[in-house]
Formats: C-alpha cells, sequence, structure tokens
C-alpha cells in the first residue's frame, strides 16, 4: 500500500544517511540477489577474501528472508510474488553490514525478536547442536526462517541486531542487521 | 535405469550441477546451491535415489563439490544423506566424498557443517581437498596419455 511505503520511506534514507556500498528496495527475486551478490563479491573479493564467503552467506539467507517472510508483496521481475523490503550493504572501517528491513505483522514481530533474542544468548557450540535440531524436523515444521538467522548468527560470529519500528496498528517495520568483521 | 543430469547455473538461478550415473553409480553434486524452491529441486534427485536402490542396488559413491549453499539446500543435503544411511544400513556399500576448497584460507565454517552432517546423520563423511583430488586426475590423465 502506498501509504505504508510513504511511512517507512524516512527509516530507508536514514539507513542509507552514512556511506553505502549497494542498496535495494523493492520487490527480492533471483535477478536481483545474483546481480547485488556479484556487486558485493566484485567489491570485497580482492580486499578482504575471507569475509566474502560469509557476506556472501548472510546477504543470502537475510534477503530469502524478506522473499518468504515480509507482510508487503510485489511481483518480481519474473513475475512472481515475493516479499518486498530494502537490502543495504555497507562498508565499514573494521566490518561489514548487511541490512535488511521489512513490513512484518505484529505477531511476526513479537515471534521474530524472540528467536533473535534466544539465539543472541547462545553459544557457538549451542548455535550448532540448534541448528542440527531444527535441520532435523520435517520441512512443515521448521518454522518461519529459523535455521537461516541461526546461520546468520553462526556465520559472521557476530550478535544480530534488530529494530522494531511500528507503523500502525497491525504492522511493523523490522530491521536485521548483521554485522561482519574483516580480519 | 537411466542416468540424471542437470546443468548448473551460477548467473541467475544458483542450481548445482546434478550428475547421477546409474551404470557407475556415482553421484555427484557439484557447485552452488542458492535456491529458493529447494525442495522443488530435490525431490527428483531424491526419488532417483531411492529407485536406485530398488532397482539397481550396487555400491554407491556420493560426491559432493558444493561451494556455495544456503540453509534450505542444506535440509536437503540432509535428506539425501540419511536416505544413503538407511541404504547403508541394510548392508549396501556407500561411500561419501565432500571435496572442499583448501585454497582459501577460511574453511572452517564448512569443515564445521561437514561435521555437522555426520553428527547430524551417523554416516562417515571422507573430506577431500581440491587440490589433492586435482593432483590425483592430473597425475591420471598422464598416465592414460602415457598408456596410449
Amino acid at each position: 500500500m502506498q501509504e505504508q511505503a510513504t511511512d517507512y520511506k524516512y527509516i530507508i534514507e536514514e539507513l542509507k544517511a552514512d556511506v553505502f556500498a549497494i542498496s535495494y528496495l523493492g520487490a527480492i527475486d533471483r535477478n536481483l540477489l545474483a546481480l547485488m551478490a556479484k556487486n558485493i563479491e566484485e567489491k570485497t573479493a580482492e580486499t578482504t577474501p575471507t569475509a566474502t564467503k560469509k557476506i556472501f552467506k548472510v546477504f543470502i539467507e537475510l534477503s530469502q528472508n524478506i522473499a518468504l517472510y515480509s507482510a508487503e508483496r510485489g511481483i518480481s521481475s519474473d513475475s512472481h510474488s515475493s516479499g518486498q523490503g530494502i537490502i543495504i550493504f555497507k562498508e565499514l572501517n573494521e566490518y561489514f553490514l548487511v541490512f535488511t528491513g521489512n513490513m512484518a505483522s505484529k505477531s511476526d514481530v513479537i515471534a521474530l525478536t524472540k528467536k533473535i533474542d534466544s539465539i543472541n544468548a547462545m553459544s557457538h557450540k549451542e548455535l550448532r547442536d540448534f541448528k542440527r535440531k531444527m535441520r532435523n524436523l520435517k520441512h512443515t515444521d521448521m518454522g518461519r526462517g529459523n535455521i537461516g538467522l541461526i546461520q546468520v548468527a553462526l556465520v559472521s560470529g557476530n550478535p544480530i541486531e534488530y529494530k522494531v519500528i511500528p507503523l500502525d496498528e497491525e504492522k511493523s517495520f523490522v530491521i536485521i542487521a548483521s554485522k561482519i568483521n574483516k580480519n | 535405469m537411466e542416468n540424471f543430469y542437470i546443468e548448473g547455473s551460477k548467473g541467475i538461478y544458483f542450481i548445482p550441477t546434478v550428475n547421477f550415473n546409474a551404470d557407475t553409480g556415482v553421484c555427484e553434486l557439484s557447485g552452488e546451491s542458492y535456491l529458493e524452491e529447494t525442495i522443488k529441486f530435490y525431490t527428483p534427485l531424491i526419488q532417483w535415489l531411492e529407485r536406485y536402490f530398488e532397482e539397481v542396488g550396487k555400491p554407491l559413491t556420493f560426491n559432493f563439490k558444493l561451494t556455495y549453499f544456503n540453509t534450505s539446500s542444506s535440509k536437503c543435503i540432509v535428506d539425501i544423506l540419511n536416505l544413503l544411511k538407511k541404504y547403508k544400513d541394510k548392508g549396501h556399500d556407500v561411500t561419501v566424498n565432500w571435496y572442499y576448497d583448501d585454497s582459501v584460507e577460511d574453511i572452517e565454517d564448512e569443515l564445521e557443517e561437514v561435521e555437522d552432517f555426520m553428527l547430524e546423520t551417523g554416516l562417515e563423511i571422507n573430506l577431500i581437498p581440491m587440490s589433492k583430488a586435482r593432483d590425483k586426475e592430473s597425475k591420471d590423465n598422464k598416465k592414460n596419455q602415457g598408456d596410449k
């Protein structure tokens, strides 16, 4: 809806305020993911090859999260219905940042933030155990984006950061950020 | 039984190359697997393996040569490994090899991932550095040329 898009426009402007490398707003689809992944790889492969693989993995998991679970749907370039949101990739002095932002229902946000809090409280070993446990469930019982977020925490080695901005009675805009160290 | 082949793609679709050979019993999955519709892609692979176990029933070697894969693909890899484990537990000869790129500095994540696959499925997986596999391939080629 146009009104909602206008509502979070300022958040996006705020996110883009610093120097950023790559950003995108719209329906997430495979063409876009391929293009952004290629750009990220080109931008980081030479200077920080060890971080490149991690960035790529985090980027894919977080973007596919939007494609699957965003409450705002759009038509992708290959004519499929896909989640809409924003992806920002930033390079800072000590680390890289992958941000994603999308709309979600209040109930989904509660479940998501609870999930992130519990993931952030786990050690590396606990995360691996949890991932194995979740992966052994049937595809239908795996739950929304569970393993993807565990993987993001495991790969980045840093806690997942998030921010929830209420838009109206039913919807919020949720920002998830993962920090990947350069060395 | 017919062989099964899918050409992989890195540009847009992130589809791995699938090369399952019913005559030799060597199955290979290589390249990148960052699909969104993972189950749709992997179901025919699993069905082919089930048919191989039923109709052919010979030894099987599974070579994983994946450079990138997402968590959704990793769930399907576990499904394949569980299937191979069942076949092995029935007394069949099953070898699983995981080739990893040892030219990159940070391979801990990948080795940890393979260790998790082993813990999760109870199946032994041989870790083979790609440089070693390339050396062997090069020696075999030279030997074959010498034989001619």
